[in-house]
């Protein structure tokens, strides 16, 4: 388990042996990318549950962004931003077209696999998080995918506009203009289904 | 109360949920990418392989048409034309106008 403070604050940074890693790698040194890689998968997979909440797809997730990685570390070099930055911008991508994927599947099959972590199985804070995100993972899946990515990041992951726009390799402009109406389409959804009660029985941990 | 100030509120609880891990086999992934890569299968090989027999097919096709092998095609394809011209004719009012 790993939570978003200790990435930012720890890994975040590109240190010496991240650097000495990606020169391995990118020479050719498969031992060093596998550690290069192994280094970030707890980030990986915490951004991935962002995108679903089945531990089987989790998974699934995680691997692809690995294979992408790799299959792209040349490409890399070019960047200059840290590896994580751009490790984030490929599990994005990854997260984002698996929704599209999604969306085309789900024209004919109704049923979504959704493994939710029990919240009886932990403790009372715990619970009322995970109740918190199962509702707030629900409420954007109904919005059309690029909305639902936009606020996935601002509200999951609290990107700025400038860290979305990088992310999806969105123009910044059209980054503004889809998080206004994302939000818009959110509030008039919650308004249009009397959904308001429901919030505020998983925000008083009364669900 | 605005329906989004609850969003704000819910996504705060939300974000301190702790994902579950995972454990993808790095060092096996890897293995299995380069094995990939050296059999030149690269990252679309299917799309590779479909795209590699249209070509084939199509040029194929442009041999047997220059070896002659489809004149049996040609010759029956003679009153095709006629007709076509035919057709064409009907749909020239000033010729079928003319004397």
């Amino acid at each position: 388990m790993i939570t978003q403070s200790q990435t930012l604050g720890g890994v975040d940074r590109l240190d010496d042996r991240e650097w000495q890693l990606c020169q391995q790698s990118l020479a050719g040194n498969s031992a060093a990318c596998t550690e290069l890689l192994q280094r970030y998968q707890p980030e990986i997979a915490r951004q991935m549950w962002r995108f679903t909440r089945n531990r089987a797809t989790q998974e699934e997730l995680v691997q692809e962004v690995l294979v992408e990685a790799y299959l792209s570390l040349r490409h890399y070099r070019r960047q200059g931003v840290p590896f994580l930055h751009w490790l984030r911008c490929i599990a994005t991508r990854v997260g984002y077209r698996h929704w599209k994927h999604e969306a085309r599947r789900r024209k004919h099959l109704s049923l979504e696999g959704v493994d939710t972590p029990s919240p009886q199985a932990a403790d009372a804070p715990e619970a009322e998080a995970i109740q918190a995100a199962a509702l707030l993972h629900d409420l954007l899946a109904r919005l059309p995918a690029p909305d639902r990515l936009v606020l996935t990041l601002v509200y999951f992951e609290e990107c700025s506009l400038k860290e979305i726009a990088d992310r999806a390799g969105w123009n910044i402009a059209i980054v503004k203009m889809r998080v206004y109406r994302a939000r818009n389409r959110l509030r008039k959804m919650i308004e249009d289904e009397n959904l308001t009660e429901r919030l505020m029985e998983v925000l008083h941990g009364s669900a | 109360m605005d329906p989004l100030e609850l969003i704000d509120h819910l996504a705060y609880k939300a974000r301190t949920e702790n994902a579950p891990a995972t454990h993808a086999d790095v060092a096996a992934i890897l293995r299995a990418c380069r094995t990939e890569q050296s059999r030149g299968g690269g990252v679309f090989p299917l799309a590779w392989s479909a795209a590699a027999s249209a070509i084939a097919a199509s040029l194929v096709m442009v041999f047997a048409l220059r070896a002659g092998a489809l004149s049996n095609f040609t010759s029956t394809s003679s009153t095709t034309t006629t007709s076509a011209d035919s057709v064409a004719s009907l749909f020239n009012p000033v010729q079928m106008e003319m004397p």
